[in-house]
């Protein structure tokens, strides 16, 4: 309490958002409106696109400047409930988040660069994943900006207090069936995301995630969090590195499914030629395509299943194959990313 | 009914595939022999850990279920403890039981699995005296009236689903919710 106090008394590190703050405080001057109201609600009548895309990197950039430490539950429409605590550090060249899960089996993980090391202490068990997608953001950034402006519209939606800190509400309103929309919280100051709900299409929470207690700027060095994540000496060590491929190399053609959806990158999943997962991303929903030799779902069925919170999986069997489609979109959008893929002859 | 026919019956009585006859006869089989009650626990815990690691809690002995007929047989009517509660510590294990609609499962249909459970627990019931089997009885209507559908956690989903968490990235919002939510999929056992 006596830190997030401290915190809110000593305003956060400026060194990287003058500009704005000045851009901001005379939009609150002339409007009499609270700064991401303003920026927003200028934006429907006036060039949104330039707004929700000023939003958008400033949510994103909030990340790369400000350390914190942090509990973030996430729950679900059906009751399901993790927790974790985070430890978030970055310096202007690199970014490490280190994520204790609260719930389930005993597990941490760091996020560095592009590496994930996740440590099971019940199993005495390291994995080390390389993991490319961490670096790469910046440049779905750019694309996803003009995309979300263009498939969901973006409105303020009033002000709240999260985790002790003020908060700025918009929302994201899908325009069309095949994604859900989000409410998502934004920290005043800084723009650190506190809190994010997936609306169902119908406008029922599906699923949110929130901190339930933040510290914002502690003094935080990456290197500590990374040499207190170095595994103790004797615990099994798993290597993986996903294998980039695409979906021509491994046989299959995908076309456009879902407006929006741009292909992020496909992976080969085992030994099997022909067996992969395909990311796609619109900026806020991710959907992969997995796509395996039947024999490795035997007795699966054809279905649609609601798995947890806004994740849906829709299956599909497609000659000897078993398609899957896993993403956090309705099941009519997984349904054209399934029916997207083709065996080329 | 000899040994191996009973666990037969008890196999196929699991997996849902019995009807009429067949099916009271499992049901009686199940009321009246050990063994074969053991059976039963047996392959349901076989498949619960073939589904999934954190299914592996195990299901209670015959010996807690004996206890918990009788405390059971011993309640009032009303609901309300007949005399003061002699073990405090026995009455939470009954909530290791998950309810049907917990979603660490993934929910799938499976006609009559959830209607089989409440008349297995009607055929434990016939075990106690006669005021227990009421209010079981009323269970095993609304369990029916319910639809019977009934999720199954699946280890070949999890994995998909871990997969996706892990290579989906946190998106343009930046949060870590991926990275929290991943926990629930990955089994303690990878």
């Amino acid at each position: 309490m006596a830190d997030t106090l401290f915190n809110r008394v000593n305003p956060a590190p400026v060194r990287w958002r003058g500009a704005r703050r000045l851009l901001l405080a005379s939009l609150c001057a002339l409007g009499g409106l609270a700064s991401v109201q303003a920026a927003l609600a200028g934006g429907e009548s006036r060039g949104a696109q330039g707004n929700v895309t000023e939003w958008l990197a400033r949510v994103h950039a909030a990340p790369r400047q400000h350390n914190y430490i942090g509990t973030m539950v996430v729950s679900s429409n059906e009751g399901a409930m993790s927790s974790a605590r985070i430890w978030h550090a970055c310096t202007a060249q690199q970014q490490v988040e280190r994520v204790d899960a609260l719930t389930g089996p005993a597990r941490s993980s760091l996020r560095h660069d592009n590496q994930v090391l996740t440590l099971w202490p019940e199993q005495k068990l390291v994995r080390i994943e390389q993991h490319d997608a961490l670096g790469r953001f910046p440049d779905l950034l750019r694309s996803a900006g003009s995309a979300i402006a263009e498939f969901y519209a973006v409105r303020p939606a009033g002000s709240d207090r999260v985790a002790g800190f003020d908060a700025d509400v918009v929302q994201l309103v899908p325009r069309d069936a095949l994604r859900f929309g989000y409410r998502v919280w934004t920290e005043r100051k800084t723009g650190l995301v506190l809190k994010l709900q997936t609306l169902a299409l119908e406008g029922g929470v599906m699923e949110q995630a929130a901190f339930s207690e933040l510290q914002l700027d502690v003094p935080l060095r990456p290197e500590k969090l990374i040499q207190a994540m170095s595994p103790p000496a004797g615990w099994r060590v798993e290597r993986s590195e996903p294998l980039k491929t695409t979906a021509a190399a491994e046989g299959w053609t995908l076309k456009p499914a879902v407006p929006g959806f741009q292909p992020v990158d496909c992976y080969r999943r085992g030994a099997a030629e022909g067996s992969m997962q395909c990311v796609f991303s619109d900026g806020l929903a991710t959907v992969s395509v997995f796509v395996d030799p039947l024999h490795r779902h035997g007795n699966a069925r054809e279905n649609v299943l609601s798995a947890a919170g806004a994740t849906h999986t829709l299956a599909r069997r497609q000659d000897d194959w078993w398609v899957t489609a896993v993403g956090e979109v309705p099941p009519i959008a997984l349904r054209r990313f399934v029916q997207s893929l083709e065996r080329r002859p | 009914m000899n040994k191996m026919n009973t666990h037969e019956l008890v196999s196929a009585l699991a997996d849902g595939q019995l009807a009429d006859e067949e099916l009271s006869g499992g049901i009686v089989a199940l009321g009246q022999d050990l063994a074969a009650r053991e059976a039963w626990q047996a392959y349901h815990l076989i498949g619960d850990v073939l589904r999934s690691p954190e299914l592996a809690g195990g299901s209670p002995t015959p010996a807690f279920m004996r206890r918990l007929s009788e405390r059971l047989a011993a309640e009032s009517p009303h609901g309300l403890p007949a005399a003061p509660v002699a073990e405090p510590q026995a009455p939470p294990r009954v909530l290791t039981v998950r309810p049907a609609n917990d979603p660490v499962f993934r929910w799938k249909l499976v006609a009559g699995l959830a209607s089989m459970t409440a008349a297995a627990a009607v055929g434990w019931s016939l075990l106690s005296s006669g005021p227990a089997a009421t209010p079981m009885g009323s269970q095993l209507a609304g369990t029916e009236a319910g639809g019977g559908a009934v999720m199954i956690r699946d280890a070949q989903l999890d994995e998909l689903l871990a997969a996706h968490q892990r290579l989906g990235g946190p998106g343009v919002l930046q949060t870590p919710a991926p990275f929290v939510r991943q926990a629930n999929f990955e089994g303690a056992g990878r």
